[in-house]
């Protein structure tokens, strides 16, 4: 069974204007792009029944364990892009829009790359400890044994999911505060650009469309 | 270290109450666990002119009140078991387990959140706050592939709490919670 899958999107979103500061007003807040990373694991438990206490209230025993665990792994790249680019009043603006994407392309990719070395180096590791775990549970039916040892094994489980997300959260917080969010990579849009008489006029050519590496 | 221990222990806790939740419809006295706490979830399925969604009522049962980010809510993570029934020949019942994790995305702080008004609500000792989840796609596809099977969803509202005076905790302990709500078991 394939223990890990991997899907990547790249989800923009348009923006217009024709000045600089009109397009970075339309720009998703607090950021005008971003990396999502959103796991899914599956599998399947087994709960067996434990020999019956002959005393106390809940005699009723019961086993769960992993059966079989995988991950899935969508990845959402979002990036803004300008629709109206061509409606630019010079290319002074349009360049400006070019070198900002192509910066924050490469921040972007960056966090991809935190996704990658993590999906190849840590994820198995996580997903080997889920299917090492058992619980056991107890109730006064044996219903209410089996429920009680399959909630508990879930929890064991989501606590380890959680850990895994917190170790990459934690990666990602980082490089976003070595690089201040993309701005020490460029990826900051200067608005403050203003078109004169002698600036050459605008390309009819697309804004270049976000691309980052899966 | 302390504030790791805390927050240990109050997730124990809110699990504790949790099962107490859910076994409090045919047993009233077990609710007295609630009472030790500042606050609980409760997940419910409604069904509403737009289909059948799924209702998380957070209530604030401190002395204080407690102000939410309530686009957490929005973020609640479901963690479904699907009972498959007995295994052949024997008395090994077998699940399936469907669970999302929390997203990893770019961080945003509390200060952050708390100056968004349409996000930070204040909620009164004694207050309920409600909010309604489309069915996601998870759930929906998993009702779809197994008609007929219980399933039972937990959901998980990961960074909910933004404020608040809840006995000796810490106020940075807050943000951090991932509360879970008692089960559903889906129609």
């Amino acid at each position: 069974m394939t223990e890990l899958a991997f899907v990547a999107a790249s989800c923009g979103y348009n923006v217009t204007g024709t000045t600089l500061e009109e397009v970075s007003s339309h720009f998703h807040t607090p950021y005008a792009a971003e990396v999502t990373t959103e796991p899914t694991g599956s599998g399947e438990l087994e709960t067996t029944t434990l020999p019956k206490l002959t005393t106390g209230e809940c005699p009723f025993q019961a086993r769960a364990t992993v059966k079989s665990y995988e991950v899935s792994l969508n990845q959402k790249v979002e990036l803004p892009n300008w629709t109206n680019r061509s409606e630019a009043p010079c290319a002074k603006i349009q360049d400006e829009w070019d070198r900002f994407i192509g910066c924050a392309n490469i921040h972007e990719n960056g966090h991809i790359s935190f996704n990658d070395d993590f999906i190849a180096n840590d994820l198995p590791g996580y997903i080997a400890r889920i299917k090492a775990l058992t619980a056991d549970g107890s109730g006064k039916t044996q219903q209410e044994a089996d429920d009680d040892a399959e909630a508990k094994l879930q929890q064991k489980i989501q606590e380890i999911a959680n850990e895994a997300t917190t170790k990459l959260q934690e990666k990602h917080d980082k490089y976003d505060d070595d690089t201040e969010h993309g701005a020490t990579q460029g990826a900051t849009l200067n608005t403050n650009i203003v078109c004169t008489e002698s600036d050459p006029a605008p390309t009819p050519t697309p804004s270049p469309t976000p691309n980052p590496t899966p | 270290m302390k504030t790791l221990v805390t927050l240990a222990i109050l997730l124990t806790s809110l699990l504790l109450v949790g099962g107490a939740l859910n076994a409090a419809e045919t047993n009233s006295e077990k609710l007295s666990i609630a009472n030790e706490l500042p606050f609980r979830i409760l997940a419910a399925q409604v069904d509403t002119p737009d289909g059948s969604k799924i209702k998380l009522t957070f209530s604030n049962v401190s002395d204080a009140p407690v102000i939410i980010d309530q686009e957490a809510f929005r973020k609640a993570v479901p963690s479904i078991l699907v009972d498959l029934g007995l295994k052949d020949g024997s008395d090994t019942r077998v699940s399936k387990l469907f669970q999302k994790p929390i997203a990893i995305s770019r961080h945003i702080n509390r200060e952050q959140i708390a100056k968004d008004k349409a996000r930070a609500v204040t909620i009164k000792p004694n207050g309920k706050f409600e909010i309604f989840i489309p069915f996601a796609d998870i759930l929906t596809s998993t009702k779809d592939k197994f008609p007929g099977n219980t399933i039972k969803v937990k959901y998980i509202v990961p960074n909910l709490i933004l404020d608040g005076k809840f006995n000796e905790m810490l106020s940075d302990d807050l943000f951090g919670l991932q509360l879970i709500s008692n089960n559903v078991i889906l129609k």
